[in-house]
């Protein structure tokens, strides 16, 4: 076990390291200039060069890339050329709104995706399983831009129950009424994602032979669907969970654009529009690690859900 | 199942609401469609930032909603006969947000500042003219300049000009220390900025509000939206297909003017067959644009002839020249061996969709008299290194915004402006640009302005297609709303009526 989580925390490094390299290579050899962006159309090609020179631009890309990288170890992500602020006080400025909403969305999905899975299954080609099966191709289908703008339609301007948006302002009592709607909206693909995974894997269990041995030892239909039934088929639905997961802690641009939520995905959209290397190179890296670690947590989720796949050392 | 989930949802929304979902009295809510990238006046050229500080900063001169310089923290000025001793005497009593009262030698430090190459200032070139500051006394400051400037005075009433106390200087960015009618109170970035009215203004009597909060709503949809709900008073910029909707909602209303700015469609006058006039004629004919200010902007805005706004009081009349003649256009197409037409490449710059969708009109348009067009779309910070300094394109869509004096607008057509990003050459319209930035006397810069703008239409340099409107919708009672030719949200004199 010890080996396994020291081989699993090597190549999790090592993965963050790459997509480190490559992204800050990349990033260089993208058109643009910062320096052209903070002093506008209008700089002298003497100012724009001075600028450089501050910005720290104007060094080679290697002994760049290299100070960036023991900056990194020693927790320092550098400073935005924007904001001129240390970068990850900003992403940690971020992170709050994106970490709740994304826990939100997962919580959310989830609550609805079990119950409506197993509904399905249980009554697998009857009307109701033919309902279930078109109301999640449709969330799957449907943009997730035009969901939140629909719900903002019937909520904010029809209902008039919710804030069509933004973040709390100071005295405007509960912040959590600003993020149902946009957790709404990012719950839905996912639930509805769920909900077919769910119900496909729960019919494929239901078949195996353990489930008969149980049916035949007269356990009740109830318990062999809660206990055995869903249990195996959650590790498929984990898998989809996980990826969507890694996706959404990134921060979801679409989202935060449409319901103008402070998040990281609209930081880094940010980042990109002025060449804000140092804040882009970053927010990048912070995905990346994002995503890496909740793989990680997948796979020893898996693990609990289903004994025979052990983490173990071989 | 699906009704329980619901009725989670319906009850947690209920919940959350008697819990008390405050929607903000007392106080204007601004939705601005961008953030403020720091609110240090002299160290931006982001619209969205002076829209904001010139709320926290003032200026010494001021511009009224109908381009009159006016008196801003300067209460007279005079100009000495040879056009090089600006003196201003300072109002009494101008407080800094700090409580101590503003000093010449404050205004001075702030040109200083300006001036010095270690801030910065994007736009320190307009006042590289200034050869010394000299501050008497307490209450007076002048400024000698190396050479005539007829456009000094309006430099002084733009954003960028504004005056920063030294306190300010070390954390301007984030805290700003100023002398107008409001004080900084909270900027959380993406999300909002507050104001707080500032009780010892030197203007008495104003403000009238007494909290300003910016709310950012990318958006434009959820702007609506949140106007049409009251989350917001104010939507500083309404989309042109929205005016209309907003006008028929009685709780609502909608201040319009036409905006210091043009659109147009750049051509690159080097690159063949660009670089003969007959083929620029002909495009120019070829495109109605009309159909341009309807089909895009929704009739809000008015077309032009040449690169200057009609709200310009130096504006000449040139719709003339090329009115919509597709025949007459093909016929020059002929005269210049292109009969067979050609490709030409657009290049829009992304996100910016109403370039886009110009470009888009214009590229059916041309088509009619047989120009093959491929349309480009690529991302502004590309769009502003390969189109405008690399000057590596055909043709492409784009906007220019203006000061208050026209040379800027005008200046980029000189051979050698390292904005001549359309590659115009022309010795004659090099001359009078020197000529009309030397000139103090109004009747004369006119005549001037007007022949330079003639110049560039006869050569038909670039398709001048529309100066927009600017349109804000607010709240029926919001009160004291004005649009200025320079681009801020004054706040001074706006108020609710309960």
């Amino acid at each position: 076990m010890r080996a396994y989580l020291l081989r699993k925390a090597v190549g999790m490094v090592v993965t963050v390291l790459l997509v480190s390299a490559i992204s800050f290579f990349v990033l260089q050899v993208v058109p643009g200039d910062p320096a052209q962006v903070i002093l506008g159309t209008e700089a002298s090609p003497e100012a724009l060069e001075d600028l450089r020179r501050q910005l720290g631009l104007d060094r080679p890309l290697g002994p760049r890339y290299w100070a960036w990288l023991k900056g990194l170890l020693r927790g320092d992500l550098g400073e935005s050329l924007r904001y001129q602020r240390p970068v990850l006080e900003l992403l940690g400025e971020r992170l709050p709104v994106t970490l709740v909403l994304t826990f939100a969305a997962v919580v959310l999905a989830m609550t609805a995706a079990l119950p409506v899975a197993l509904l399905a299954a249980r009554h697998a080609g009857t009307p109701v399983d033919l309902l279930v099966v078109l109301v999640s191709q449709l969330g799957l289908a449907l943009p997730p831009f035009w969901i939140g703008l629909l719900l903002i339609i019937l909520f904010s301007l029809k209902l008039g129950w919710l804030p069509p948006g933004g973040y709390a302002l100071p005295g405007d009592g509960t912040v959590l009424s600003y993020l149902v709607l946009p957790a709404l909206a990012l719950s839905i693909p996912l639930a509805a994602h769920l909900v077919w995974i769910l119900r496909q894997s729960i019919l494929e269990v239901i078949e195996r032979e353990f489930i008969r041995t149980a049916r035949a030892k007269g356990l009740p239909e109830n318990l062999v669907y809660y206990r055995h039934a869903l249990r195996n088929a959650l590790i498929p639905a984990m898998t989809v969970l996980g990826i969507h997961m890694g996706a959404l802690l990134g921060g979801s641009i679409i989202i935060e654009q449409i319901f103008s939520l402070p998040g990281l995905g609209r930081l880094i959209l940010f980042a990109v529009y002025n060449r804000d290397w140092p804040l882009l190179q970053g927010g990048v890296v912070f995905m990346a690690a994002a995503v890496v670690l909740v793989n990680f947590v997948t796979d020893l989720v898996y693990g609990l859900l289903d004994p025979r796949i052990s983490v173990s050392d071989t | 199942m699906g009704r329980l989930v619901r009725i989670l949802i319906v009850s947690l929304a209920v919940a959350l609401l008697l819990s008390g979902v405050g929607w903000g009295q007392g106080r204007l809510v601004v939705g601005v469609p961008a953030d403020v990238d720091g609110l240090d006046p002299h160290r931006t050229v982001a619209a969205a930032t002076f829209q904001v500080v010139c709320n926290i900063y003032d200026t010494l001169v001021e511009v009224t909603p109908d381009g009159r310089l006016v008196p801003g923290l300067a209460a007279s000025w005079e100009i000495s006969p040879d056009g090089l001793q600006y003196t201003f005497t300072l109002h009494q009593g101008i407080k800094v947000h700090t409580g101590r009262d503003l000093q010449a030698a404050d205004v001075a430090a702030s040109f200083q500042r300006i001036l010095n190459p270690a801030t910065n200032h994007p736009r320190a070139a307009d006042y590289r003219v200034i050869e010394a500051i000299e501050t008497p006394d307490a209450a007076t400051v002048i400024f000698h300049l190396r050479e005539k400037n007829p456009a000094f005075l309006s430099n002084l009433a733009m954003g960028w000009a504004a005056i920063v106390p030294p306190e300010a200087v070390a954390e301007a960015k984030f805290r700003p220390i100023g002398t107008g009618p409001f004080t900084f109170l909270d900027w959380v970035p993406d999300s909002h900025l507050v104001l707080r009215r500032f009780p010892d203004y030197f203007r008495p009597g104003e403000p009238l509000l007494d909290e300003v909060v910016f709310r950012v709503i990318p958006e434009p949809s959820v702007g609506i939206i949140s106007l049409k709900t009251g989350a917001v008073d104010v939507l500083s910029w309404l989309a042109p297909q929205d005016v209309a909707s907003v006008k028929a909602d009685p709780r609502l209303k909608v201040v319009e003017s036409p905006m210091n700015g043009i659109y147009l469609l750049a051509l690159n006058n080097a690159r063949p067959p660009l670089d003969d006039r007959r083929v620029r004629q002909a495009i120019n004919l070829a495109i109605d644009k009309q159909a341009i200010v309807d089909g895009v902007h929704w009739g809000q805005g008015q077309v032009i002839g040449s690169h200057m706004p009609p709200v310009s009081p130096f504006y000449a009349e040139l719709t003339d020249i090329y009115p919509y003649d597709p025949d007459k256009a093909r016929q020059l197409l002929a005269e210049a061996g292109c009969e067979e037409g050609f490709e030409l490449t657009i290049t829009l710059p992304q996100p910016y969709d109403f370039h886009i969708r110009n470009g888009e009109i214009i590229a059916q348009q041309l088509e009619r008299v047989g120009i093959r067009v491929r349309l480009e779309v690529m991302e502004w910070g590309n769009w502003l290194d390969r189109v405008y300094f690399g000057r590596d394109y055909q043709a492409a869509t784009i906007g220019h915004t203006g000061r208050l004096d026209p040379d800027p607008f005008l200046n980029r057509y000189t051979s050698d402006s390292r904005e001549n990003y359309m590659n115009y050459q022309n010795p004659d319209y090099d001359e009078l640009v020197k000529v009309g930035a030397a000139t103090l006397d109004m009747e004369e810069r006119v005549r001037i302005y007007r022949r330079l703008q003639e110049m560039l239409a006869e050569d038909a340099v670039a398709v001048y297609l529309m100066s927009p409107n600017l349109a804000v919708g607010m709240r029926a009672n919001v009160s004291g709303w004005q649009i200025y030719p320079i681009d801020i949200l004054n706040l001074r004199r706006v108020y609710k009526e309960e």
